[in-house]
């Protein structure tokens, strides 16, 4: 191709601007995965890289006690780890656990809670 | 680097490399179809409890369609890896693929994420422009465009690049991660002479070590060969090595390797053409 033939025409543009925002994308989600998410993440690349810690989900009673969940995994299709359980899981168990008042979410090691969702 | 954008937007390069790694590709994605419906993975997520949607706004496949579904997609992907108006049948296998990891995150999987990703950057390849069903029937180009195999052979970098990365912590360094994971039945038995740390420890600092070399070291024309022989050795390593909690984990682990070798297609393509043509008479046009 010669030089003359080697101008900015309009898909030219878009492939260049395709290009550039494909290359972004790439490397900014694995980035940002890394730096703010705990867990396995998806869309990062990190497969099997590391232990990955799994929430652990306790039903708030009307009288306020907690009783821990121990086999929520069972309603699961299918187990990923990149699954993020503590934005799915909290508002089924609202829906199955009879009584419940709310959810709360705990860390692997038992520690927390990090988070507590109203049912109803 | 404006001017350098310009040249690759407006360069061509060899199609035989993309219509190769196109066929690489296709029979991953045709395995991973496979073996989604003959664990009914999908018809489980479709009919459990607790869904996972990854956007509420997206419709759900309705229960009892997972067949019809996995069918259509099985066809595309065979029609893309045979070289059949790739560019539709590409699109309609990256359309469904995308569609199923985003219908539920019970779906992900890393495999199936990059498939994803490839298909769409070869379909803009024109992938059926070699080593195709349209080649045959004169519907070939001896080049296609650069900008989308440039965006691929830099796919392998950033995969390869994030997997070293994200393994720098210490639960990877330590051991732990492959003493969970290290194959312990089956033909290719761990020994147990070797089930100690260090082992896992000098494993784990090697894996980080071929996947930071296999990242720059395929774009460095004299240690490309290299390249190859370790990428090979290392995937084929994981898919024999690696805990088969069931057959499908291993079919993954296989899906994988394929894709990446699709890319290693791309990223050797010179050498590719030149073996190939001397070899085997595919039919890919020739320069006019």
């Amino acid at each position: 191709m010669n030089g003359a033939a080697r101008t900015w025409a309009l898909p030219r543009v878009l492939a260049a601007a395709f290009v550039v925002g494909w290359l972004a994308v790439q490397v900014a989600v694995p980035l940002i995965q890394r730096t703010s998410s705990e867990g396995a993440r998806p869309f990062a690349w990190q497969m099997f890289s590391r232990h990955v810690d799994v929430p652990r989900f306790k039903v708030v009673a009307a009288d306020g006690t907690e009783t821990e969940v121990e086999d929520w995994e069972r309603h699961l299709g299918r187990t990923r780890l990149e699954v993020n359980f503590a934005r799915h899981v909290p508002p089924f168990l609202c829906d199955v656990e009879p009584g419940a008042v709310a959810i709360t979410t705990y860390r692997d090691d038992g520690s927390g809670p990090v988070a507590r969702r109203e049912c109803g | 680097m404006t001017d350098r954008l310009l040249r690759l937007v407006s360069s061509d390069t060899p199609s035989l490399p993309v219509g190769l790694g196109r066929i690489v590709l296709g029979v991953g994605g045709c395995m991973e179809v496979l073996a989604a419906a003959s664990a009914s993975r999908l018809d489980k997520v479709l009919s459990a409890e607790l869904e996972a949607p990854r956007w509420e706004w997206l419709p759900r496949l309705p229960e009892g369609a997972g067949g019809a579904f996995l069918a259509a997609w099985f066809l595309a992907m065979l029609l893309f890896t045979v070289g059949w108006r790739t560019r539709v049948t590409g699109g309609i296998a990256f359309a469904i693929t995308a569609y199923y990891l985003a219908m539920d995150e019970q779906l992900y999987a890393n495999h199936n994420y990059l498939l994803s990703i490839l298909l769409l950057l070869f379909v803009l390849a024109d992938p059926g422009a070699a080593a195709s069903v349209d080649a045959v029937r004169g519907r070939g180009r001896p080049t296609v465009p650069r900008w989308p195999v440039f965006l691929l052979q830099a796919q392998l970098a950033i995969v390869y690049g994030f997997a070293a990365l994200s393994k720098l912590n210490g639960d990877w360094f330590a051991g732990d991660v492959l003493e969970v994971n290290l194959l312990r039945i089956g033909p290719v038995d761990l020994p147990s002479l070797l089930e100690r740390r260090g082992f896992y420890v000098a494993c784990a600092v090697g894996t980080v070590l071929v996947e930071g070399f296999l990242a720059f070291a395929f774009f460095i024309p004299r240690l490309q060969r290299i390249a190859v022989v370790v990428g090979l050795a290392f995937h084929a390593g994981i898919v024999l090595t690696v805990d088969r909690w069931s057959p499908y984990a291993a079919i993954g682990f296989t899906v994988f390797a394929l894709e990446m070798v699709a890319l290693y297609a791309l990223c050797v393509g010179e050498d590719v053409v030149a073996v190939v043509r001397q070899r085997w008479p595919l039919p890919v046009p020739a320069p006019s």
